[in-house]
């Protein structure tokens, strides 16, 4: 059986692939997280005790495992809050996010998420 | 015919009036909830100094009344009425702070009168009425200055000041009448 | 006036007392009392209690003036303590085919664009935003109701035509919205001046 990454460490990677996506300005803390204050991408420290912005949650599997198990289980679901650039249209921002995480997945040879939530909460 | 002119400016948001910068805020435009902190930042210390009866305190009553102002801006109805609202939450925070000091013992401390008494010829060189009267409030014991700016600035009834204060509201009839007279006094000497 | 205040007690105000004659004020001296209105101390001291009423309304303006501008760091104390996140409001779909995309904006991010609009129109300031019918679902009919208030010597006609077109344009390029309606309102014009007393312009 292949060791596959944490959620936590595959949530840091999906942070960089989606802060990477052009129009995506700024990641936001989940939507249904208590009042706190916008966190900056320029000013958080790699490794920081943050949590991380991409929520991940359910079971990082291999493509393989996840084949077997079948797609029907509460798999991997994957949600973040992004805010974009006034300057491409948020539509296109947000299913760019989507398509980026999803590619990022399949790169990773992992099973496909079974809900990507991609909220954009400002258009700056 | 009115001439047409292409305004191409950004708005001042600093001049904007209080309607429309509270229906920013509620919408969640900070600067625009900034814009109403700087505006009435000031006048809601004064008023919460009054209640309180000295300055400590003033500042975390005040942001505290802001900080629960954000949060209910959005129920608001009558944007237009967002000053006498604002005035209405630093009241309740002023009130619940006095509460605690009740209840902490701590409230005696702050009861002398307010460092800022003057004596009366100040009163009479003062330059204008509004003035000479800050200082005759001033000159007052804390509880007349603070039952009175209640009644007569904040429109509470005498029943009302009772229950906020914990004191019968015969009492507070008795804290004003001395007030009111202790203040007559004193501007009449202005005059 | 100018006879001297001779006292405050009922021996000077002809058995009455001040409370009695505050409480004869806030009535507006209606019902007519006789014995307050023949009494000479009793007028003196009506006469004095409404000259004190009548400073009271703006005494706190006042000594706002006057008080020293809050530093910095208690403003900030404020707003980097309020949320942005409870303005979101109703998340708005954008379509997607993959059934395991759930892409959406938030109405606060559809209000910000509004009031962006705003600004890159000109000549109005915009104020609160509605959005009108049921945003959650696709296809929808939905209305805008703008609040705003003029500035300028612009033709308000002219500048809220110029805003419709930039508030469309904004929501046709960034949402799926079906938009059937953009409703323009219009507050009296009021100027502020600096110490933040309104006036009608």
């Amino acid at each position: 059986m292949s060791v596959t990454r944490s959620r936590d460490d595959l949530a840091r990677e999906l942070e960089a692939v989606v802060e990477a996506v052009p129009g995506v300005v700024m990641l936001y803390p989940a939507h249904s997280a208590p009042v706190v204050a916008v966190v900056s991408l320029v000013t958080r420290v790699a490794g920081s005790e943050l949590p991380p912005l991409v929520v991940v949650s359910g079971e990082v599997q291999d493509a393989l495992a996840g084949a077997l198990t079948g797609s029907d289980d509460a798999g991997l679901t994957v949600a973040v809050t992004i805010g974009v650039s006034e300057s491409v249209s948020a539509a296109e921002t947000c299913r760019a996010v989507y398509s980026a995480i999803v590619a990022h997945l399949a790169e990773a040879a992992l099973a496909p998420a079974s809900s990507v939530t991609v909220l954009v909460g400002a258009i700056t | 015919m009115r001439l047409v002119v292409e305004s191409r400016t950004r708005p001042d948001l600093s001049a904007a009036d209080d309607r429309i910068l509270a229906g920013r805020a509620a919408d969640g435009d900070i600067p625009a909830f900034e814009v109403l902190v700087r505006r009435y930042g000031r006048l809601m210390r004064v008023y919460a100094r009054r209640v309180l009866g000295s300055n400590a305190d003033v500042d975390d009553v005040v942001q505290d009344a802001f900080i629960q102002a954000w949060q209910h801006l959005p129920s608001l109805d009558d944007l237009g009425s967002v000053k006498s609202w604002l005035m209405r939450i630093v009241a309740r925070k002023s009130f619940d702070r006095l509460r605690a000091r009740r209840e902490h013992d701590d409230i005696d401390d702050h009861e002398r009168p307010s460092p800022e008494a003057q004596s009366p010829q100040a009163i009479v060189e003062a330059d204008s009425l509004e003035h000479a009267l800050s200082l005759a409030l001033a000159a007052l014991p804390v509880e007349q200055a603070r039952c009175w700016v209640l009644r007569e600035v904040a429109g509470y009834s005498y029943l009302d000041i009772g229950r906020e204060l914990d004191i019968p509201s015969s009492t507070v009839r008795g804290i004003i009448a001395r007030a009111r007279k202790n203040l007559i006094r004193e501007m009449e000497g202005w005059r | 006036m100018s006879e001297p205040l001779s006292g405050l007690e009922p021996d000077d105000l002809d058995g009455h007392t001040i409370e009695e004659l505050s409480d004869y004020l806030d009535a507006g001296r209606s019902p007519a009392d006789a014995s307050i209105d023949a009494s000479p101390g009793c007028q003196i001291a009506l006469a004095a209690l409404a000259r004190l009423r009548s400073l009271s309304g703006s005494i706190l303006d006042a000594e706002a003036s006057g008080e020293p501008v809050p530093d910095e760091s208690w403003i900030s104390g404020i707003v980097q303590n309020i949320g942005r996140e409870a303005r979101a409001g109703r998340s708005i779909p954008l379509s997607h085919p993959s059934p395991s995309a759930s892409l959406a904006l938030t109405e606060g991010s559809v209000r910000g664009l509004i009031r962006a609009a705003g600004e890159e129109a000109g000549g109005l300031v915009v104020g609160r935003c509605r959005l009108d019918g049921d945003v959650a679902t696709p296809g929808a009919p939905v209305a805008i109701q703008v609040e705003v208030s003029a500035y300028g010597d612009e033709s308000i006609p002219a500048a809220a035509a110029r805003l419709r077109t930039a508030i469309s344009e904004a929501l046709g390029r960034h949402t799926e919205l079906v938009v059937t309606a953009i409703d323009i309102t219009v507050q009296d014009i009021h100027t502020v001046t600096g110490d933040g007393s309104e006036g009608a312009s």
